[in-house]
């Protein structure tokens, strides 16, 4: 089985909440999507995506992808698709870095595995967990009322995890107002549910540390992504009496590794296009399992093919180690394939169809902007 | 026996290429000469496993990514010398800041850029003329490693130094001939 050809799209996908707003006075109204067919000699087409969110969340934008995509397409092209690790060395044989658009053709290839097969990618990755995975809801910064109505939604939909963003700028209301917003999302809690406070390292340890203050000691909330560097995220590590989760932080192998060795944190969030695709992902989840840490397993943001992906890697994942997966369904408006995966009562299931399970419609992708290999 | 003349000195580049393993090697059986062992494995991590059994002085490049592996570096006492390239940083901005943090912790740099012509030199040889002399280790003449031109006029080098001048600006013009018109034009 070896790759012939990989054509390119690009889609815009809407934010379906009007204007998305993280700390630091990032905002987002749409994703620019990449969406990548990779084609086999045996006919068998594997979709791959990524979707960086916009292009000051990490190092990665959509104009950045596709162009990466024009040296690392050719590098694979004649290799067989199964051979996950290989396809990784001929991709980091030509370009240094640039996960993002690894990860487009790295899931492609996942999912022709699994076509060639016959199995559904969650298998490939270890094997089904039976049992839905966990949703996690994203609630956006705004009033206390606000937020806590917005959990309350959620909850109602069956949701078990709840992603509260803080880092409000001083003149916002600062620290104070961080803790009002986590205290009225906690106010209404019921048994098994599960609460992060993310800071998209927005925060300074001054900051989380007043913040702490202000909140009741009897608080349980895990914090993630406080601070935007190692040096200020380790020395709030020492003084912060809250479970920590890390992410924007922890992209490569040896963030990890640096993260698990300096105890920075009790868990990570893994993001398939941050990490660098499935391969990655799966690596990073082995290395994670064996420190104890926690996951939440995600994406930046993306399509139902973004979702798939991140569906069968949790899908996948020790659930004494999972908390909870993010449906980017949720953020997006645009749609463009069918998946068979609904949320029932804040649970999805991974199809059981050989690979990702989902093919995007020709007219929801249009034309290819780009196309590598024999046609 | 000294194989370097007054006022020379060897650096051994490994570019990221070694595994521990062998690093540990070479610099076992090269243990009387004098050199600087530059960047020998992939991490910040395995160069520092090879830093605590090495007897050479160690420089960094590839790891050197910004302030804050400076800060890194700084509390980790995790080389002897920082190699920066103006691009790798950021621009002379960032790079300026890099380079403030380490010489004031005591650790000197190079000052380089990861390729460039004419114009990318000015902007190394200006960057390493405004380094206090002891903490810069040495810099590199770019533009003498292409075969095409980027600018008219700009930095000189001479007996082995690198000269920025004393025009305003980068003291450079762009070679308009060479470079040929805009790919792309913002405006």
């Amino acid at each position: 089985m070896k790759i012939t050809r990989i054509d390119v799209h690009q889609v815009e996908l809407a934010y379906s909440g009007g204007v998305y707003r993280l700390s630091g006075g990032r905002e987002y109204r749409s994703f620019d999507a990449t969406i990548i067919a990779l084609h086999c000699d045996d006919g068998t087409v594997g979709w791959g995506e990524s979707t960086p969110f916009g292009s000051t969340y990490v190092a990665a934008h959509g104009d950045g992808v596709r162009s990466a995509l024009a040296l690392l397409a050719p590098a694979v092209i004649g290799l067989d698709p199964r051979c996950h690790d290989r396809i990784q060395d001929a991709m980091d044989a030509v370009l240094t870095g640039h996960a993002a658009a690894k990860t487009a053709i790295d899931v492609a290839c996942w999912d022709a595995h699994g076509k060639s097969t016959g199995q559904a990618v969650c298998d490939l990755l270890g094997g089904r967990i039976d049992a839905p995975v966990p949703v996690i809801s994203s609630i956006g910064s705004d009033t206390p009322d606000a937020m806590r109505a917005c959990v309350a939604r959620h909850r109602k939909a069956g949701f078990l995890g709840h992603s509260v963003k803080i880092g409000a700028a001083e003149s916002e209301g600062g620290p104070a107002l961080d803790a009002e917003r986590i205290s009225a999302c906690l106010a209404d809690r019921q048994p098994g549910e599960w609460y992060l406070a993310d800071a998209n390292g927005g925060m300074t340890p001054e900051s989380v540390l007043r913040m702490l203050a202000h909140l009741p000691k009897d608080t349980e909330i895990v914090i993630e992504a406080p601070c935007a560097s190692w040096r200020e995220t380790l020395s709030l590590r020492a003084r912060c009496r809250l479970p920590m989760l890390l992410d924007e932080l922890v992209q490569e192998d040896a963030d990890l590794i640096h993260a698990i060795a300096s105890d920075a944190c009790d868990g990570i969030g893994l993001k398939i296009s941050k990490q660098g695709g499935l391969t990655a992902c799966q690596r990073q989840r082995a290395i994670a399992s064996a420190a104890g840490m926690i996951m939440s397993v995600q994406d930046t943001t993306g399509s139902e093919v973004a979702f798939a992906a991140v569906l069968h890697m949790a899908q996948s994942t020790p659930r004494h180690l999972l908390r909870c997966a993010l449906d980017p369904r949720s953020m997006v408006s645009t749609r463009i394939a069918h998946f068979d995966a609904p949320v029932i009562n804040g649970g999805v299931v991974a199809p059981d169809s050989p690979g990702l399970g989902v093919t995007p419609a020709a007219d929801a992708i249009g034309k290819p902007v780009a196309s590598y290999g024999a046609n | 026996m000294p194989l370097l003349k007054p006022g020379e000195k060897a650096m051994a580049d490994a570019n990221q290429g070694w595994r521990v393993d062998n690093a540990l090697r070479v610099v076992n059986a090269t243990r009387d000469l004098d050199y600087i062992l530059e960047q020998p494995c992939h991490s910040y991590e395995e160069c520092q496993q090879v830093r605590r059994k090495a007897d050479q002085p160690m420089k960094l490049d590839e790891c050197v990514t910004g302030i804050h592996m400076a800060q890194r570096i700084v509390a980790d006492r995790g080389a002897e010398i920082c190699c920066l390239k103006i691009s790798n940083l950021g621009g002379l901005s960032k790079a300026r800041r890099v380079r403030d943090y380490l010489i004031d912790n005591g650790i000197a740099v190079v000052s380089e850029d990861s390729w460039g012509g004419e114009i990318t030199s000015a902007a190394v040889a200006h960057f390493a003329t405004s380094t206090p002399e002891d903490w810069l280790v040495n810099t590199t003449d770019l533009m003498n490693y292409n075969t095409r031109s980027t600018g008219v006029g700009g930095p000189w080098s001479d007996k082995g130094r690198l000269y920025p001048g004393d025009a305003p600006g980068l003291g450079v013009l762009p070679d308009l001939d060479s470079i040929g018109k805009p790919v792309m034009v913002y405006s």
